[in-house]
């Protein structure tokens, strides 16, 4: 290893805008290549991307849903993250919370829509929160390691959703695994509902008004981190667990608190996938955001400023990923799958690849512009 | 090797030494790191001394003894000149009763140890590394589960087996610790220095109130802090990590002496810190002994528990194996005490 950099001079935006960049670049330079040997255009390809991800206003609505999903699961990443947590049970703890907004909705259906609403809101946090529960109780109290146990609830939650789906809350009129259909009202707006105001015609879209609880999710999950008491802990016992012994901080507490909320958050998704578009629950309907999710945040530096943008590229990826597979044989969905997986090569696993060398770089630069 | 008996029984070690004999009969090279002067006089041809990172001697073992060797590990370097007043000795501050301590490992290292310490004094512990020091102070402040035996502040229990008050708890009834790894315990190194300035304090108002951070007091308090106790640079800003450590123990000496603590323990304080902020360190914890702080001060230079401590006392092996009025004692008689030879 040649260049040891002092962290304290590193530009703020060369950390946090240049290295990610440069990450991305490469990511998609791979990407390219694979797109050739299919026996593509590259180039057209990414044309393609960009028409379907913002060339017309139902592509970019698509976006926007997507975004909504990758900001969820991205958030309840990060701030287990922050008490240095693997919370891999994004996907689980999203799925059971799915359960919990159905089972609000529909037992609460005598009172008004909006406080039906909050309260299912509540349910995703809460059921989301449970699932995460036993994992984080397990790490803190057993040493189990959470990355194991939060795999393993992944599968557990699958297989109980599958079982509930099929033998007890199915809706029995019909064969699918699916429960039956929330009444009409309690679908959130959406966005073709918005633009019918402003008398736009749209054809279906997606996206709903869980765009705006993933923005305030964004903020809350800000000033939680940085600005409550909470966050102070959950942070002081991620960087140095010893040190927060020492300072009367119990780390038990604070695994727990960080799990609960991460799970909560990964919950939410199901607001944007039941109460806004499914408007029931369908079999796997995480459908991979959980995990996807790790990327976002890993790519955001898990700070919500980080994590929106990032959760934006994967909505273009998902998005303008889908016009391509529509429109080039040779590329299929799993080729975007793959894609997806170098990118959060390059900008998860591989953040550090280029990191010294770039921050090095730049730091040189600006010392000899000083001396100049 | 490296401390090879640290964990092993006296049964053990035996065994152990039995089989480097053999190696040693079968031509191989062992360098053996210890601070047990039986080890070096049981097991070595030749002998080496370390101190403060140079060696200050070499010989072969056969022309000399223990008591020679406890005087090259201790030295004999001037004293630090510092202004220190007559003691107003106040009532017994705080108590140790019998007290046995394990480390993580399940091994005793502290021993049956009686200590107290009055209010305007400082008792200074001396004692070669990893003779139960550090298990001592986890378990005086509230971090390490207490065996047997029990802890009292101003005449009130704080712990034994059974119970023990967490650090917040111990903070609120009037004790700092200052730990002796400031990096891995008194900081979180990747926290901002505002941040670790209030650490352990930071559910107190007016740093936080209902749960919500106040920076601007936070920060208008660091400022204070940072200027009276000349940290430099004076950036509340800057990651700590980036502070040197005589500025990192700075940060920690001015949050827990901000308080004012009536019982303060001390672990290392200048370890590793520069010429001048020592004598910074050393002049505030003399003032606060004036104040009429009661002061446990464990540290393996002997001539900074000799220059600050009214009263020393001796851990070996986790024993307290003497206790001297300090201007009665030379660093000799405390130096073959340290080595458990006297």
């Amino acid at each position: 290893m040649s260049s040891v950099v002092d962290k304290s001079k590193v530009p703020w935006w060369v950390s946090n805008l240049i290295v990610p960049l440069v990450n991305l670049t490469l990511a998609l330079l791979v990407s390219a290549l694979f797109i050739f040997i299919a026996g593509e255009n590259p180039y057209q390809a990414i044309k393609l991307i960009i028409y379907g991800s913002f060339g017309y206003i139902e592509g970019f609505a698509y976006t926007l849903y997507y975004t909504t999903n990758f900001i969820f699961t991205g958030l309840a990443f990060a701030v287990a993250f922050h008490c240095r947590l693997f919370n891999i049970g994004g996907e689980g703890q999203a799925y059971i919370g799915g359960l919990g907004v159905f089972l609000v909705a529909i037992n609460f259906s005598f009172l008004p829509v909006p406080i039906v609403w909050i309260l299912s809101i509540a349910g995703a946090f809460i059921f989301g929160a449970a699932w995460a529960f036993i994992p984080a109780y397990l790490q803190a109290k057993r040493g189990s390691h959470i990355v194991i146990t939060t795999i393993m609830f992944n599968f557990i939650a699958s297989s109980l959703m599958v079982y509930l789906l099929v033998d007890v809350i199915r809706d029995m009129k019909q064969m699918g695994p699916h429960t039956v259909a929330l009444p009409k009202e309690m679908w959130l707006p959406t966005f073709k509902d918005l633009a019918a105001l402003f008398g736009m015609k749209i054809r279906y879209s997606p996206l709903n008004a869980s765009f705006l609880l993933a923005i305030a999710a964004s903020f809350f999950v800000w000033f939680l981190v940085w600005k409550t008491k909470w966050g102070y802990e959950m942070r002081a016992v991620g960087h140095n667990t010893q040190a927060a012994i020492y300072a009367g901080i119990s780390p038990y507490k604070n695994i727990i608190i960080a799990m609960l909320i991460s799970g909560g958050l990964a919950g939410l998704l199901s607001i944007n996938e039941i109460l806004g578009v499914h408007h029931k629950i369908v079999s796997g309907f995480p459908a991979g955001y959980g995990f996807t999710g790790i990327a976002v945040a890993l790519m955001g530096r898990n700070h919500p400023i980080g994590i929106f943008p990032a959760a934006f590229l994967f909505g273009i990826l998902y998005q303008g990923g889908s016009e391509v597979t529509f429109d080039m044989p040779n590329i299929t969905r799993y080729m975007f799958v793959a894609v997806q997986g170098v990118i959060i090569l390059f900008s998860g696993a591989l953040e550090n690849l280029f990191r010294p060398q770039i921050e090095s770089f730049f730091v040189n630069r600006l010392n000899r512009q000083v001396e100049a | 090797m490296d401390e090879p008996t640290g964990v092993l029984t006296p049964q053990e070690v035996d065994e152990l030494f039995k089989i480097l004999r053999s190696l040693k009969e079968e031509g191989k090279t062992i360098v053996l790191i210890t601070h047990k002067l039986n080890e070096i006089m049981d097991l070595t041809s030749e002998v080496s001394v370390m101190r403060q990172g140079e060696v200050v001697g070499h010989t072969k073992t056969e022309n000399t003894n223990r008591e020679k060797l406890a005087e090259m590990m201790v030295g004999r370097s001037v004293l630090l000149r510092i202004n220190k007043s007559n003691t107003q000795r106040g009532d017994v501050a705080f108590k140790v009763e019998n007290l046995s301590v394990k480390d993580d490992l399940d091994v005793t290292r502290v021993k049956n140890v009686n200590l107290e310490i009055h209010a305007g004094e400082i008792l200074g512990l001396a004692g070669v590394t990893g003779n139960g020091q550090t298990e001592l102070l986890e378990a005086l402040s509230g971090i390490r589960k207490v065996e047997s035996g029990e802890i009292f502040l101003n005449g009130e229990k704080i712990s034994d087996s059974s119970a023990l008050l967490n650090p917040r708890e111990l903070k609120e009834k009037g004790l700092a610790h200052i730990p002796e790894d400031r990096q891995r315990m008194g900081l979180v190194t990747d926290f901002k220095a505002y941040e670790n300035l209030i650490f352990g304090y930071h559910d107190q108002e007016p740093y936080s109130k209902s749960s919500i951070m106040r920076e601007n007091k936070i920060l208008d308090y660091s400022k204070r802090v940072m200027e009276e106790y000349d940290v430099r640079p004076r950036s509340p800003h800057l990651m700590t990590s980036n502070f040197s450590g005589g500025n990192q123990q700075k940060l920690i000496l001015s949050r827990e002496l901000n308080e004012n603590p009536k019982v303060l323990l001390i672990g290392q304080p200048t370890r590793g810190v520069d010429i001048g902020a020592i004598e910074f360190i050393h002049q505030r914890l003399i003032d606060m002994r004036d104040k009429g702080a009661a002061i446990l001060l464990v540290s393996v230079e002997l001539e900074e528990v000799l220059s600050l401590s009214d009263r020393i006392v001796v851990m070996f092996d986790g024993n307290i194996v003497g206790e001297r009025i300090n201007k009665d004692v030379t660093d000799r008689e405390l130096g073959l005490l340290m080595a458990g030879v006297a």
